[in-house]
Parts: C-alpha cells; structure tokens; sequence
C-alpha cells in the first residue's frame, strides 16, 4: 500500500494505516535527524514530535504523494526548535537549586571532543560514527542538510528542493560546497578513504 | 572552477542526476579537463567516506491510537447524571476528558474489558499523552470511543488493563500523599483544580498526573517568597510578565519549588511504589493551565521521569542523592 492510500485511510478513520506510516518511516527520519543533530537521545524524542505532529496534521497536507517531503521537512523543523532549545536548557541539582549548563548534546559532545585533537584515535577506535558526527557537525547547517539528506536518505535533488523549498540548482550548489567544507576537514584529520576502509 | 560547467552541473553528474544531453556534453568536456576529473574525484572520495557511516535503528516503540469521542450509541451506555445532558454541562464536559496516547507495542489488540466505572470515569480525566520516554504532552479534547464490537481499542482499555488491584490502590495512595504534601506547602499560593490522579500503565509504570492553575500566579507567590526584597506589586509583576515567555531567571528559580518537593514525596514514600517494576519508571506530569483572563499563553507542563531501578538502588542507600537526582529526567514543554 502507498503512502498515500495508507494517507486515505487513516482519515477515514483508521489509525492503523498511521501506524503503519510510523513504522516505514520511522527509521529512514531517525537517522536523518540523528546525523543532523548529532545526538542520540535527542534523536529519539524529535522523532517521536515528528511524528505527533505528523499525526496531528496530516488532515491539512494538500497532496498526500508528497509525505516523504512533508515528514521531512516536519523533522527539520523541529531539529531546528529543539536544537535552539538545547542551548538554552539548563540541568539543575535539586539539592541546591545550583544551576549547571550543560545540555545533552553537550554531554553527547564531550564524548566527542576526546577526538577531535585526534580523530586517528576515533579512526584506530573505529569511532567512525563520531568522526563523522564531528565532520557533519562542522560545516555549515544548510551545507549539512543536503548532504545529509543525499548522502543518507537517498534523496533525489529535486526531492531535496521540494522539501527544503529551494531550487534544485542551489540544493546541488550547497551539495558541492557541503562535500567540499567535508573535504577540507578530512584533510585536516588526515582521513581519507583507504583509512577509513581499513579501519572497517 | 574555471570550466564553463557549473558545481551544480558537476553534482548533477557525480550522482547521475544530469538530462541526457548535458550528460553526454559533461562527459566529453571531463574527458579533456584535468581539473574537473580531479574535483569528480575528490567529490567522490569525500561522499564515500560518508557512507561508512551505517544506518541506526531507532527502537522507538511507538504507536498511536485513536482518540475516544463522544458518539450517539456510546453516550447512550453511560449513566450520567440528569444534570449533564444539558448543552453547557456536556460541553464542558467534553472539553475536560482524557486522552491518552500510549506509546508501546500492542501485545493483545482486541480483548477489551471496559467497566462501567472506567466508562463513567472518562469524561472527567485530562488528556496526557507520553512516550517510552519521557515526552509527555497534555491535550484537551473529546476523543471517539473503540468499543468491543468494532474490534477496535481505546487507550482507556489499557487503563483499565491493569487488573492488579495492589498496584492500582497503591498508586491512589501515593496520589492522595502527593496532593496533601503539595496542597499543604503551596495552598496559600496557588488553586488545585482537580486531584492528582495515578495512572498505572503496564511496561511503562505509573504516570502521576497533577493539574496546576496559571503558571503565572503560581510564580508570583513563588517570587514573593522567594525574592524576599520585592515589595511591591509592580515588581512581582514585572518578574511574572518576564516568565510568561519562559525566560527569566525565576522561572526555573520557581519551577525548582515545584520539583524538589515532587521528587521529595517520591523519595519519602518510595515503599507505596513497591509494586512497581524496576524496568519501569514512575512519571510525574504537571499540567499548568493557561492564565485565566489577560494575555493567554499556551499552558505548559513539567515532567519528571524517574527510573523505579534508580528509586531502589538510592532506597538500599547504594546511590547518594547527588548522582540520584542526576538520573532524574526533566523536561518543560
């Protein structure tokens, strides 16, 4: 069944079909938001808003052949409000009422950044997960989501404009200086492919 | 790039999403252009060194259900009170009802044993919805009931799923307890529109709803209590207007009263909980309802999650209270 007939029949009143929605695309949406903001916990809670928003107003999607842009693009969104968020929340100790500002992406990034003066060890250590966390996190947002949305999910560019409302033209211009920015951080680590391979 | 094809051109043929024409035109350029061949090639390294980074599951356990409403041959298996079957008294009603999303894997899908005491209960219980981890949204709305006979399941059945009378008194215990203690510290400052309920979820544990007035109120007396220079009126509201938008120093500041003595009544009354599995969690909810009258604001909640693991461990006094209250998960909406 197509999305869109799964689409049809969850507004006619079955929920199940959603359901089933959840279930094709859950994985394909985690790990687009995963590599866009670089933190597993997180990645998991944006998902599942996604998808409550998703459920909420899929009465309101004009054609419903375009979910794969909509659910997208709903993650994004919520990337974006969440990480905005995340600098901003603070963790507090109840004992004192003392306030610490760390965020869980932070807690994700210290892991991280015990690599960052040597990614040979995130290489050795096969960290490529992390590595490459770094990499991505490093170039510039609009650079990332294309690439991301190329390079993991699979997207067509004309895919990728529909969902980010760009013309197809700049989503393949940030492409190119995406992979470009990545390339001039692999260097800098001294990461090319023949390591990489070798480490796997 | 000095060549008369552009980066976007370039892209287009490393991934094959070039027309035919400009690929064959691309194609016979590349074959004279050294410095397009070794920028393809540079590309294409960096784009394969990306894939080495291989797809996660997620493991989200979610799953939606549908809403339960009002319906013509629903309503006509309750017994309500004459008065309800007034227009204004069913309309308040159905703004007051709960809903529930639960999110797990659905184990049995059709048994359903709806009481007529769960039945009669739904109009007048708040909508919560949460996941197998700890966002927890509450919405306010009339939802459609799944009955027995269309096969179909309302959330509420897995409410009244939980057939172990133990768990379910014990968590009206702990309801009561968490309302005295709240009520007596805070009664001067703020209005308790409704009892705090106990919801007792199997898999995931006991979700503890409590239903708060305005947010804006709550932290004026807090202020004052807190922030013991301020005298005059015009102050607290300067700071009360500061937290409508959720910034301010006092926000938190206010919101901590709140949560220490939460997780206080947790802590203290942990025995009533025994029931409760260690892989599941005991989830506290706070609903702050929008400002009555001036500016509206979205009402906003407060969720504690604590694993009941971390409850036993820190109980047997193998875990100091620092590294306990570390584990405890907040969240504001």
């Amino acid at each position: 069944m197509t999305d869109a007939q799964l689409i049809e029949k969850f507004l006619n009143g079955d929920v199940n079909a959603f359901n089933t929605l959840v279930r094709r695309w859950e994985k394909a949406l985690y790990n687009f938001i995963i590599r866009y903001i670089g933190c597993r916990e997180e990645a998991k809670d944006i998902c599942q808003i996604t998808f409550i928003q998703a459920y909420r107003n899929l009465v309101i999607l004009r054609d419903p052949q375009k979910f794969s842009s909509w659910i997208y693009r709903i993650g994004l969104n919520v990337c974006r409000d969440e990480f905005k968020k995340l600098k901003r929340r603070k963790t507090h100790s109840l004992n004192n009422l003392d306030y610490r500002e760390e965020t869980s992406l932070n807690q994700d990034l210290k892991m991280e950044k015990s690599y960052s003066n040597d990614p040979d060890m995130a290489v050795h250590n096969g960290d490529i997960r992390n590595l490459l966390n770094m990499a991505l996190q490093s170039i510039a947002e609009e650079q990332r989501v294309v690439v991301i949305m190329k390079e993991y999910q699979g997207l067509k560019f004309t895919e990728i404009a529909e969902t980010l409302e760009i013309p197809v033209n700049t989503a393949k211009s940030r492409m190119y200086y995406g992979l470009a920015a990545l390339k001039k951080v692999f260097d800098q680590w001294d990461i090319d492919k023949e390591k990489i391979i070798y480490e796997m | 790039m000095k060549c008369k094809f552009s980066q976007a051109q370039l892209i287009g043929y490393l991934y094959n999403e070039m027309d035919a024409r400009d690929q064959k035109l691309f194609k016979t350029h590349l074959a004279q252009c050294s410095d397009c061949q070794k920028e393809l090639q540079t590309l294409s390294e960096t784009s394969h060194i990306l894939k080495a980074w291989q797809e996660e599951s997620p493991h989200l356990r979610l799953v939606f259900m549908n809403e339960i409403s009002r319906s013509g041959r629903f309503w006509s298996k309750i017994k309500l009170p004459g008065f309800i079957n007034s227009g204004w008294a069913l309309a308040a009603i159905a703004g007051v009802v709960l809903f529930l999303f639960i999110f797990s894997w659905l184990r049995n899908g059709a048994n359903l044993n709806l009481n007529d005491e769960d039945i009669a209960d739904m109009p007048n219980r708040k909508q919560f919805l949460f996941s197998d981890s700890d966002a927890i949204e509450p919405r306010i709305s009339d939802f459609q009931v799944q009955t027995p006979e269309n096969n179909t399941y309302g959330l509420h059945a897995t409410l009244a799923k939980s057939r172990d009378k133990k768990i379910l008194k014990n968590i009206n215990i702990m309801a009561n307890i968490m309302d005295n203690a709240l009520e007596e510290k805070y009664r001067h400052y703020f209005h308790t529109p409704s009892k705090t309920q106990g919801i007792y979820l199997d898999g995931l544990g006991v979700v503890f709803l409590l239903d708060k007035d305005s947010k804006k109120e709550f932290l004026e007396t807090e202020a004052r209590s807190i922030f013991k220079t301020i005298s005059s009126s015009q102050e607290v509201e300067t700071y009360s207007n500061k937290s409508r938008f959720g910034e301010g120093y006092h926000t938190t500041e206010s919101l901590n009263g709140l949560k220490t003595n939460l997780i206080e009544v947790v802590e203290n009354y942990s025995q009533t909980l025994l029931p409760i599995s260690p892989t599941e969690s005991v989830v506290i909810a706070v609903n702050f309802n929008k400002q009555k009258g001036g500016a509206t604001t979205r009402s906003s909640r407060l969720v504690l999650r604590i694993q009941k693991k971390d409850l036993d461990t820190f109980n047997q006094g193998k875990m100091e209270l620092n590294e306990f209250l570390k584990k405890i998960n907040m969240r504001e909406y």
